[in-house]
């Protein structure tokens, strides 16, 4: 998404795009999952994502690592890092290989199986990468200059994956 | 940070209603307890109310402990919603398609009004959409959506 945009933070001296600069890298267990969630928030501000834009990377983010504790083996990395004008976050696991990921919104009564689905429709992306000691799920969001008035607008074009936002989420 | 001091509870009980005051962040970390919370209330009260006014984070996990909870009111005729959302509680259920189902009464009674028709003019008061595994309720209640 930034491809299209005049890089900004280019090298003085070579003239080439800068390299992606990490915000944020770190281990994670299930008792740091706050703790992560607060810093991954820190730094969304600081790199300008704010009102329900930042809310919602943040809560991406977050769904991601919990999953990663929960069904990746108990524990991960993250790792928060800027490449121009896009904030790209990737959550390591180290857990096995699901048959399938539950991306769909379940039904509305069921308790569980919402995570991935929050994540990638939060973002309008979501990778996961499979390897072979587990799993890499990976989001970004552009960092688009501030509009005001447009703070409920989705982070990013949202793609098919299971399906548009539920009724209630999509209703102005 | 001790993740237990992120959030804390009041459980107030008037007669056959309980409510639940939650505050601070929610997430896996305080989902069983949560649920553990919102079943004892629900078992106990004919009718429960969660408030959600001073709740500055909430995630899958939370929502999970809230449907849990809808559910055994669903089960036994009790009833059971959430008020007062906050912001961020309020987005979280938007999006999840739960504002509906979670801000209204639990169907343990039979509505006074049926459903209205649907504009498709099934008026089962119920829609799947897109194939996408997913239901969203339609009552005669008040508009539950954004103001």
């Amino acid at each position: 998404m930034s491809a299209d945009r005049p890089l900004g933070n280019d090298d003085p001296v070579s003239g080439m795009p800068a390299r992606p600069v990490v915000l944020l890298s770190c281990p994670f267990t299930a008792t740091t999952v706050a703790d992560l969630r607060h810093a991954v928030a820190a730094q969304v501000v600081t790199a300008g994502l704010t009102g329900d834009q930042g809310d919602d990377f943040v809560l991406a983010v977050h769904e991601l690592v919990t999953n990663a504790v929960r069904h990746g083996g108990g524990a991960g990395e993250l790792v928060l890092h800027r490449d121009d004008d896009t904030l790209t976050c990737e959550i390591v696991d180290h857990g096995g290989t699901p048959d399938s990921l539950p991306v769909r919104l379940p039904a509305a009564n069921v308790p569980g199986g919402r995570g991935l689905w929050l994540a990638h429709h939060l973002t309008g992306t979501l990778l996961l990468t499979h390897r072979p000691g587990g799993t890499t799920a990976t989001v970004n969001v552009c960092l688009t200059p501030e509009q005001p008035g447009t703070a409920d607008s989705a982070a990013s074009t949202h793609i098919g994956l299971g399906s548009g936002g539920p009724t209630e989420g999509t209703q102005p | 940070m001790n993740t237990d001091s992120i959030w804390n509870h009041q459980v107030r009980t008037s007669g056959d209603r309980t409510t639940v005051e939650l505050a601070g962040e929610f997430d896996m970390n305080s989902a069983r307890q949560l649920q553990d919370l919102l079943q004892k209330a629900v078992e106990s009260t004919d009718t429960t109310e969660v408030d959600l006014a001073r709740v500055s984070f909430i995630d899958s996990t939370t929502i999970s402990a809230l449907i849990a909870a809808w559910n055994t009111a669903n089960d036994t005729g009790h009833h059971f919603s959430v008020i007062n959302l906050s912001r961020p509680a309020r987005r979280a259920l938007a999006i999840t398609g739960l504002l509906g189902l979670l801000t209204a009464d639990t169907p343990g009674k039979t509505p006074a009004e049926p459903p209205p028709a649907l504009p498709d003019g099934s008026g089962t008061g119920h829609h799947a959409r897109n194939g996408a595994g997913y239901r969203v309720r339609h009552t005669a209640g008040p508009d539950l959506g954004r103001p």
